[in-house]
């Protein structure tokens, strides 16, 4: 339990310590927030109200506590470029892509430990490398490319689904389950390209490791012991290789979100990838903060989380 | 099967030294042509060479994967090294700053980078070095860690050799070829990740040219001038493709 | 002499190993012969093939190896060309084995007790009630102690010693007939190594079974086996009975390995015998000399002893030595 409340903590810092970093990294910036709203004759007296307003006069450790007590009640500030509050804006974009990234994942780890596990088994077997060399390629081939292409194929040419958008213009008027099939089609292809493409990493991933311990003693002995090859598998070679998969959710998180990022600007998925994009052409700076807030978030619980669910399940860990 | 790779390498090199100057260039009555025996690749919609931009791209492309590399590698390996060596407190405090960079989406910051300082191919290449050398550091780390037992290390701290000595001449040799190994898969990792940028804009400006805005060059006449899109596309995909497979090929031999 | 019934007769069996490099002669022309209830020790430096000859026996050679000639007849039944199908019905249940490493011979994240009553479950159809009583007498059987906390343990809680015992219950849950011990006590204190030799002699009566055991330490074959063959680059240099062998050795080679050990002889009063190690080094298996392999480290070999491999020259008492200068 102790162990528990350390990495908590540990996690909070590194939190504080994300919010610092962005912070400092603003500050180093060149330029002037306000850039933005006047051309280069403005008079003197304007620029400074607008600054003034929106407050980027203070110094800096000023600034920063600011911003902090803020966000610490909720309030992440206010959007320069589209005039809402950035917690609103926040709000409808990150259930977006959860529901992208979530899905995904749950692809991503499904299909990438059942390929891993068959490829590593039947290395040598033709139909082994076959899915071998088609998870490399898949591996190899850039997100963009892929989405582009599926859409020209999915969308385009067999207009079987829709290229954009969580939901169609009319959706309005349809009922809840025609809302439900609506959202499901036009998830279909962001989901399955984002999951594919870290299905076949995993795959890879897991591959090694089966063929890792396939070599191992136990195994041998295990066949000594008369086993079926069936139970030798099941019961001994998939546990061993399937732990270190618990480790690869911490490293994701961060992936994934850099790739939904590109995935939902493609697919004008309103999401909070989408959200970073709009804000960085338009600098708009409250709303990068809080979103890198959020990611940082994100990322930090998702490696707390596979941390301690590792833990959990390693027997060499947890018997001590 | 690494030497099925090797070909495709060599496949690769004429690509970086052609040295095609912005004959990218050219009148805007040869729009959108398709591949011919003038134009090899077709042109795209201001009449460039789409041939001659794929190359001068993967030569941007590729130049920036590799500084990237060399200079993560170069920084994560001494960092490592460093840390893996002397362990205890030294190696705490070096890996809390790693977990610390590494906590966020590598995207997201070099997207932040890009908006706040403005973009350009030094920038690119110092925010993907700076983000990039952590994990190396970590790799390497472990196996400094692994190695660190091993007798003829023992035997060269017996016989009183300087730390520095020991962590140049007879650890960081050690590493090297794992080094290899995961810096080939990184310059891979590099060109998809810069692609992607560029790909939306936030990588390699116009009007130069890079494997990914080639490809945005595209994208909204995929149906008609697919070629514009096509062939940048099969040149990252070969690109990176024998990288990961060269890499895997180092990394079997090293077992 | 006892002429108990043969269980175990291999003969000329050859294992290699195609690599890239070569082909590696693990088992060469061996003959080996156990018969009901006797211990046969086999006796060898490290890479002499034993191990690869063990795992031939119940045909468990990684790739690259394979069995390339020779048959292996169990209780009078030619098992060298049974399916994989049949071949795991009598490992387990038939043959026992237990393998080198105890270290890395059990499945970490699996507990061990589980481990043990599997095998029992595989062979007979059991519930897992049963079986785990039955595990639980078996692990008693081996001395172990806190049977019911030692079922639930994972590997890495649990001493050398112990995992020992866990190995040997898995290799005799089902009473097989013979057993296959590779080095099951190189990795253990030297107190440890007593009680599991005496362990197994028990065992050995207790259940009648014939075990082969594999080692490099002669003492231990002195101690617990009735008959020894000596094993070299892959041959049968010797095999006689654990008496002549240690009084009479014949071959060259069994002669400097006996002197090659320190010997404790209380009855003279200065210390008896001179530790004499062995020349040269053992063979590299791609490249093998000519003739009998071990004449170049041999102390009487000449040149008559390079052009081929000698024969087997058969003495009495069931024994045999391949040496064209063993003076019979």
């Amino acid at each position: 339990m102790k162990m528990v409340f350390n990495r908590v903590l540990y996690a909070i810092l590194l939190l504080c310590g994300i919010v610092i970093l962005n912070f400092s990294l603003f500050f180093l910036s060149p330029g002037d927030p306000t850039n933005l709203y006047f051309g280069p004759k403005v008079k003197r007296q304007n620029l400074e109200t607008l600054r003034h307003q929106m407050g980027v006069d203070q110094p800096w450790s000023k600034q920063f506590q600011e911003w902090g007590r803020h966000a610490l009640k909720g309030d992440l500030g206010y959007s320069w470029a589209k005039h809402r509050p950035v917690r609103d804006i926040l709000m409808e974009a990150i259930p977006a892509t959860l529901q992208l990234t979530m899905l995904a994942l749950l692809i991503n780890l499904t299909a990438g430990c059942i390929l891993g596990i068959l490829t590593g088994v039947y290395s040598r077997k033709w139909f082994g490398k076959i899915i071998d060399y088609l998870s490399l390629s898949a591996y190899s081939v850039p997100i963009f490319l892929f989405a582009i292409l599926f859409i020209y194929f999915f969308s385009l040419k067999l207009r079987l689904l829709p290229a954009s958008g969580m939901s169609s213009l009319i959706a309005g008027d349809f009922g809840f389950w025609e809302n439900l099939w609506d959202r499901i089609r036009h998830l279909i292809l962001p989901v399955s390209i984002l999951g594919l493409m870290g299905a076949a990493a995993t795959s890879r991933f897991v591959q090694g490791h089966m063929k890792s311990v396939l070599r191992q003693d136990y195994i041998r002995l295990a066949f000594a012991k008369g086993l079926p090859k069936s139970r030798v598998y099941v019961s001994h070679a998939f546990k061993n290789a399937l732990i270190p998969v618990v480790t690869l959710l911490g490293i994701y998180f961060p992936f994934l979100l850099g790739s939904a990022l590109v995935v939902e600007v493609i697919f004008a998925w309103p999401g909070m990838g989408r959200v970073t994009y709009e804000a960085i052409f338009s600098k708009d700076y409250p709303v990068i903060m809080a979103v890198n807030l959020i990611a940082g978030l994100l990322v930090i619980t998702g490696n707390l989380i596979s941390d301690l669910l590792y833990r959990f399940i390693d027997p060499r860990i947890r018997v001590k | 099967m690494v030497l099925g790779s090797m070909i495709i390498l060599t496949i690769l090199s004429p690509l970086i030294t052609r040295y095609d100057p912005n004959a990218q260039v050219e009148p805007a009555l040869s729009r959108y042509q398709s591949p011919s025996w003038e134009h090899w690749f077709g042109t795209d919609q201001f009449g460039r060479d789409v041939f001659s931009r794929v190359l001068f791209g993967g030569r941007i492309s590729l130049i920036i994967a590799v500084s990237v590399v060399f200079l993560s590698v170069m920084i994560g390996v001494c960092y490592g090294a460093v840390s893996g060596y002397f362990g205890g407190l030294v190696d705490q405090i070096l890996m809390r700053f790693v977990d610390l960079f590494l906590s966020f989406p590598v995207i997201f910051l070099v997207v932040t980078c890009m908006a706040l300082f403005g973009s350009g191919i030094s920038l690119l290449i110092v925010v993907l070095t700076l983000t990039g050398w952590l994990d190396i550091a970590r790799l390497i780390r472990a196996e400094v860690n692994a190695l660190k037992q091993r007798p003829f290390i023992l035997k060269a701290r017996a016989a009183g050799l300087r730390t520095l000595r020991i962590i140049g001449r007879h650890l960081i040799p050690n590493v090297v070829i794992t080094m290899i190994a995961i810096a080939v898969i990184r310059v891979a990792d590099i060109i998809l990740i810069e692609t992607a940028l560029s790909f939306i804009g936030l990588g390699v400006q116009p009007p130069t040219a890079s494997w990914g805005s080639v490809i945005n060059d595209g994208r909204l006449v995929l149906t008609s001038a697919w070629w514009v899109t096509l062939f940048p596309g099969m040149a990252i995909i070969l690109t990176t493709m024998s990288l990961y497979v060269i890499g895997d090929g180092i990394k079997a031999l090293h077992h | 002499m006892k002429t108990s019934a043969l269980l175990l007769s291999i003969k000329s069996l050859q294992t290699h190993f195609v690599k890239r490099e070569g082909i590696v002669k693990a088992v060469v022309d061996v003959d080996l012969n156990i018969h009901q209830g006797e211990t046969l020790g086999l006796v060898g430096e490290s890479g002499s093939g034993k191990t690869v000859m063990a795992l031939s026996i119940v045909k468990l050679v990684p790739r690259p190896g394979r069995i390339v000639s020779g048959t292996v007849e169990y209780k009078g039944r030619n098992i060298t060309n049974l399916s994989e199908k049949e071949m795991s019905r009598i490992r387990g249940k038939d043959i026992g084995i237990i393998l080198q490493d105890p270290g890395t011979a059990l499945n970490p994240v699996m507990p061990v007790g589980e481990q043990i009553s599997e095998v029992i479950r595989t062979h007979f159809s059991m519930k897992r009630k049963e079986a785990k009583q039955k595990t639980y007498e078996l692990m008693r059987k081996v001395q172990l102690p806190n049977v019911e906390y030692i079922y639930k343990a994972y590997a890495h809680q649990l001493s050398g010693g112990l995992k020992q015992r866990i190995l040997i219950a898995i290799a005799l849950a089902c009473r097989p007939s013979l057993l296959i011990a590779d080095e099951p006590t190189t990795a253990l204190d030297v107190s440890i190594q007593s009680q599991i030799l005496s362990l197994l002699k028990d065992l050995k009566k207790e259940f009648t079974i014939s075990l082969l055991l594999i080692t490099h330490d002669l003492s231990i074959v002195s101690e617990m086996a009735d008959r020894v063959a000596v094993m070299y680059a892959g041959r049968i240099v010797e095999q006689a009975a654990v008496y002549d062998l240690f009084t009479n050795p014949i071959h060259p080679y069994t002669k400097a390995l006996l002197n090659a050990v320190p010997k404790i002889d209380f009855s003279h009063s200065e210390r008896s015998g001179s530790i004499a190690p062995l020349e040269g080094r053992v063979p590299d298996m791609m490249n093998l000399p000519h003739g009998c392999t071990f004449h170049p480290r041999c102390p009487i070999g000449d040149e008559s002893c390079q052009k081929d491999y000698p024969g087997k020259t058969f003495l009495d008492n069931g024994r045999y030595v391949t040496c064209f200068k063993s003076g019979v």
